[in-house]
């Protein structure tokens, strides 16, 4: 009989909001991620007291798959935040600090949960309208005919991860090659329903950012034996090509897990050999030039199509059967009894070498303009590999962005401008309707003044956190517009606001943020011919602020905590 | 073995402070005002519920009296899904009132015998009285209530039932959003379908009609039409029209067992090969242009669907693909292998993952539910799944009451679509929320005369502690509703039935609706758990092994309650 253990009853918390450790680890944990919002943001490094990698980063996606958090309720942000960021790869900073400063403030006025989780949801919801309508002047619509706004979107995806350590002309650099490679993976023939490309990143260290760059076509490394004068004998292309998703090791292992009975005379291993190199035999008569395996090749057959001037590539590795697959247009052969079918033979446009600093690379070109392009990125710091990686997921991530604006071609205004212009919008709007609207809600006039100063200072927040030198943030009274205010450099530089739209004037009055001041209505900039300089995605902060808001309600809404410790 | 047993007398006192935390716990999480209770566990996984069973169950209840409460609350759960924290609310509210009014007479206790007594009491009065009071007091003001407000409930009851449901069980952002939704969902999958089937048909299939998506706002949930599943196509090509699919449940090459010996032969990897190959030469001769497997393929059936354009998607779940099957009439091949007809097949961009859509000859449409984060999902789907019981039981409860009426006249049982809620309307079957059932059958209570006032007056004020704890936040408010309320019932009771009353009691707010019939089942599910409670005289711990349930309703007896601690 087995022995069942007993169940320990559950542990529970009443009330979590109003617990005292539960708010010291909300605002250190919105501390964290506060510090780190922004292009001057501290970078954070995390490691473990037993030694091992040290980790340097200040993006929310690396900072928050290493911290563990031992708060059920923060556990609950952290991977709402994860799962934002996956989704849109930007703006997940935005969103914890937009999350726990809402849920501090909701705390600090001393707002009843239901009231506050209403009044927010009602904001949020004008929020959404301003954003999406028309008169809206935080946005800014992204022009496909110049790439001026990708470049910029990138740019500010870029700066916004100091863990890169690019100076500026290398960041301006990497925003071209993000946005080249992103206008390479759009395809041309748009008959039907267009399918995005794909761009492959690879990473090489030890060679300076001036040297990444971007090639159409697919990029791999170069087998072994092939030299430069195998690729001259082939001559020009196009070349045939084949593909094989199975093993041609030779290896019987693909039976499955049984065990064999062999017969005296028989080698079963000698026959399987026979058969690759009936395969390879039919190749080389169907006049393939280009032999490509996802696993490994027998090396018997790889020297037989050698010496007979056949390029093979073996061990490609799952990710890159797809982006092979497209480029060629051939289709992955399984069989190893069948002859190759005619329709699964795929064609390549040429074959060539590509120096990319210390590594040779072999460029497949397409023949048929799929769109699959390359990107090489290189980075100095020899040392730090993992540095590499992040900068190379952060290249992947801001053309994920680039995609999102086809899907909206808006862009938002970036350096905490679209913070204070909401807010400000919000209080306006919501100063002269408040009676009205606290009725329908079903709550007192005071409370839903209280939660809309609330959410105002919450957004706010999130644009003071931007600032981590100590000098004061400043909001101009007619725009609405976030002001950084230099004491330091008195130089004829035009001083402009956070995203670079305006340019400041002696007439302009300001006042510092977070402090209370006539409520109005931003003025709304037309024909304006300067470009701002700063811009987010749209979809992703629009995304960013609901996720946000439903996160702190449901925080809010907690009013107790099991714990099943068994 | 030997048996080591230990008795514990039970006494109403225990009985009172074992509910007194489930109470605390549950009136946390009441009604539209209420909060949410957060649930995680060490293995890292954290669950967010307003769910009254849920919670209970996963507090690990030690006492055993505990645990037979929270029995009863999940056998009312199964039948109605509703009503599990106004179930402990009231169930502790008749504990406290009980020993109370022990108090009031200048005894220190009950005895055994008296409250046995009282509880055979209660019992009688939820079995004759209670009917009597429901059918003709509570469903004539029910129905005359309806008939006054039918300008506004005509077309949308089925709306406020659904946020009267919902209203207690998500955060006060996601009701709106979820309510829409579900209300589309129904409408859509209905199409000029009978109501009950639709909702018996989704409520049954739920686990295939509906898909979660994690990391959106819950305002991104949709209904598509046709079943998704939550894999990318394995191979796809772009087909029109009936589809002839495939429906596979094991692996298509040759399936070894484990642990089998294979004689190896001279051409045997060849031939095994070569066997697959003709079998997927059949399937072309079918003109199968689709495959659907519930376990991954050999890469040789992925190559032979590349070449013949035939799209295959891996992994579906099996679930998935038996209702597939059920609901097509489909053509038997040899045993697991079936072929159905789609109208159509799509690739489905959910949340930035590609998922396969596969168009149906059926109205089924799939509810796509979004929420940030997993714990809050599967929130959203456990109300959603609950919104269809909850309907299921009206719409039974409805049919078997007419059933009963007019078993004479067949034809009017199978009433038309659109007719049945008016029907539900018309029979009173639906009261506001917000304590209007608790107001009622406190009033009929009262007023009414019966040979045991006692037990009457006992569950009478029991039933208003509902409403007090749906307004514990505002205590004025309780008050000037309750005020109001028997106000609006005194000219009520004084004209006839059939004249038009006008209600001064309104509801400002969002009209929400409940099931008389619901709440009615919660009155007597609560005096039966609290006759089990009051007949239980002593706890045996024992360490033999027992059966599930060893005790029995019709056992009047003084009966001991035994369970197991240890094995």
């Amino acid at each position: 009989m087995s022995r069942i253990s007993k169940k320990k009853p559950a542990l529970c918390t009443d009330e979590p909001l109003s617990n005292s450790t539960i708010c010291q680890k909300i605002t250190l944990l919105r501390n964290i991620l506060s510090t780190a919002y922004g292009p001057t943001g501290r970078l954070k490094q995390i490691h473990n007291n037993v030694g091992g990698h040290v980790l340097t980063t200040s993006t929310s996606t690396a900072l928050l798959k290493r911290l563990e958090m031992s708060e059920p309720l923060l556990k609950l942000i952290s991977t709402a935040l994860q799962h934002h960021t996956t989704r849109y790869s930007d703006s997940g900073l935005f969103m914890g600090i937009f999350t726990l400063t809402l849920i501090e403030n909701t705390k600090k006025y001393g707002l009843r949960t239901s009231t506050a989780i209403k009044v927010y949801k009602h904001l949020v919801e004008q929020c959404n309208v301003y954003l999406k309508g028309d008169s809206c002047g935080c946005k800014v619509p992204v022009e496909f005919s110049s790439c001026d706004s990708l470049v910029a979107l990138a740019h500010s995806m870029i700066t916004s991860k100091p863990a890169c350590m690019l100076d500026s002309r290398e960041t301006q650099q990497i925003s071209s090659l993000i946005t080249q490679a992103f206008l390479y993976s759009i395809p041309c023939n748009s008959s039907g329903t267009a399918c995005f490309g794909r761009t492959v990143t690879i990473g090489i260290e030890g060679q300076s950012v001036n040297h990444s760059s971007v090639f159409p076509g697919l990029l791999l490394d170069v087998p072994e034996m092939l030299l430069p004068g195998d690729l001259e004998r082939l001559g020009d292309g196009p070349f045939k090509v084949v593909l094989f998703g199975v093993s041609l090791s030779g290896d019987i292992s693909e039976v499955g897990d049984v065990a064999l009975e062999v017969h005296r005379g028989l080698n079963p291993e000698r026959d399987l050999l026979q058969q690759l190199l009936k395969i390879g035999e039919q190749v080389v008569k169907d006049k393939v030039s280009l032999f490509a395996c996802q696993k490994v090749v027998h090396p018997v057959l790889q020297h037989y199509l050698r010496e007979h001037e056949v390029v093979v590539i073996e061990r490609l590795g799952l990710a890159l059967m797809e982006p092979f697959a497209k480029i060629t247009g051939a289709r992955a052969v399984a069989s190893l009894f069948s002859l190759v079918p005619m329709e699964a033979y795929g064609l390549v446009a040429g074959l060539c070498f590509q120096d990319c600093g210390s590594k040779k690379l072999l460029q497949l070109l397409s023949s048929k303009h799929a769109a699959i392009s390359t990107m090489v990125l290189c980075h100095r710091n020899e040392t730090m590999l993992e540095e590499l990686k992040v900068c190379a997921m952060t290249c992947q991530r801001a053309e994920h962005v680039l995609r999102l604006t086809l899907r909206e071609p808006y862009a938002l205004l970036g350096g905490g401008c679209t913070e204070t212009q909401l807010a400000t919008h919000i209080t306006h709007m919501n100063q002269s309707t408040a009676p009205t609207t606290a009725a329908a809600l079903g709550i007192s006039h005071s409370e839903f003044l209280m939660a809309v100063e609330s959410f105002r200072s919450s957004l706010l927040a999130v644009a003071l956190s931007l600032e981590h030198d100590g000098q004061d943030c400043l909001i101009d009274l007619t725009y609405g517009h976030r002001w950084v205010m230099d004491i330091s450099s008195q130089t004829e530089v035009k001083h402009t606001c956070g995203c670079g739209l305006l340019e400041d004037r002696s007439n302009l009055e300001k006042t510092h943020l977070n402090t209370a001041c006539q409520t109005f209505s931003p003025v709304f900039l037309e024909n304006n011919d300067t470009q701002p300089k700063v811009l987010d995605s749209f979809s992703a902060k629009l995304n960013a602020l609901n996720v946000a808001v439903e996160m702190a309600s449901l925080v809010l809404d907690v009013k107790y905590i099991i714990k099943d410790v068994n | 073995m030997q048996m080591q047993q230990q008795l514990e007398c039970v006494s109403l006192q225990v009985c009172v402070s074992v509910l007194g935390p489930l109470e605390s716990v549950v009136r946390r999480c009441l009604g539209p005002e209420g909060g949410s209770v957060l649930f995680t566990r060490d293995t890292g996984e954290t669950l967010i519920s307003r769910h009254g069973q849920r919670v209970l169950s996963t507090l690990h209840l030690e006492h055993p009296m505990a645990r037979m409460v929270l029995d009863c609350v999940c056998a009312h759960a199964k039948s109605t899904g509703d009503g599990t924290k106004s179930f402990i609310l009231l169930l502790s509210a008749l504990l406290r009132a009980i020993q109370d009014s022990a108090h009031m007479r200048r005894k220190a206790s009950w005895s055994n015998p008296a409250l046995q007594n009282l509880a055979n009491r209660l019992m009688a009065l939820s079995r004759n009285e209670l009917d009597d009071i429901i059918i003709h007091q509570v469903t004539p003001y029910a129905s005359s209530y309806c008939s006054h407000h039918s300008d506004k409930l005509e077309h949308s009851i089925l709306d406020y039932l659904i946020s009267g449901y919902i209203s207690g069980r998500t955060g006060a952002g996601q009701a709106e959003i979820l309510k829409h939704i579900l209300c589309e969902f129904y409408y859509k999958s209905k199409r000029d379908q009978n109501t009950t089937e639709t909702i018996s048909f989704i409520h049954s299939h739920f686990n295939v009609l509906h898909t979660r998506v994690a990391g959106l706002p819950v305002g991104c949930s949709e209904v598509i039409e046709g079943l998704v599943v939550t894999r990318d196509w394995s191979v796809w090509t772009e087909l029109r029209g009936p589809i002839k699919a495939l429906v596979l449940y094991e692996s298509f090459g040759s399936s070894l067992g484990d642990n089998i010996t294979v004689c190896f032969q001279q051409d045997w990897l060849s031939r095994t090969e070569s066997i697959t190959k003709q079998k997927l030469a059949y399937l072309l001769e079918l003109q199968v242009n689709v495959v659907l497997s519930s376990v991954k393929q050999p890469e040789c059936v992925l190559q032979w669907a590349r070449m013949n354009h035939v799209a295959l998607l891996e992994c579906v779940d099996s679930d998935q693909l038996d209702f597939l099957c059920n609901i097509n009439f489909p053509e038997t091949l040899s045993h697991p292998q079936h072929i159905v007809m789609l109208k159509y097949c799509k690739r489905l961009q959910l949340g930035g993952l590609r998922c396969a859509q596969l168009g149906i000859y059926s109205n089924a449409h799939t509810l796509v539910l979004c929420a940030p984060a997993p714990g809050l999902l599967d929130q959203t789907v456990c109300v959603s799944r609950g919104v269809f019981l909850m309907l299921q039981h009206i719409t039974r409860t409805l049919e078997s009451n007419q059933f009963k009426s007019s078993s004479v006249d067949q034809s009017q049982c199978t009433v038309s679509s659109q007719d049945l809620w008016r029907a539900v309307m018309q029979a009173g079957g639906v009261l506001p929320v917000g304590g209007v059932f608790e107001f009622l059958l406190h009033h009929f209570l009262l007023t009414r005369h019966t040979s045991d006032p006692e037990s009457c007056r006992l569950l009478a004020e029991a039933l208003l502690c509902v409403p007090r704890a749906l307004y514990a936040h505002n205590h004025r408010r309780f008050l000037n509703i309750q005020t109001c309320f028997f106000n609006d019932l005194k000219k009520w009771d004084r004209t006839s039935v059939g004249d038009p009353v006008k209600f001064e009691f309104g509801f400002s707010e969002g009209l929400c609706l409940e099931s008389v019939s619901g709440k009615q089942q919660l009155v007597v599910s609560v005096l039966e758990c609290l006759h089990r409670l009051l007949c239980v005289g002593a706890v045996l711990y024992t360490r033999s092994l027992l059966r599930p349930q060893i005790y029995s309703e019709e056992d009047e007896e003084e009966e001991e309650e035994v369970h197991t601690n240890s094995i």
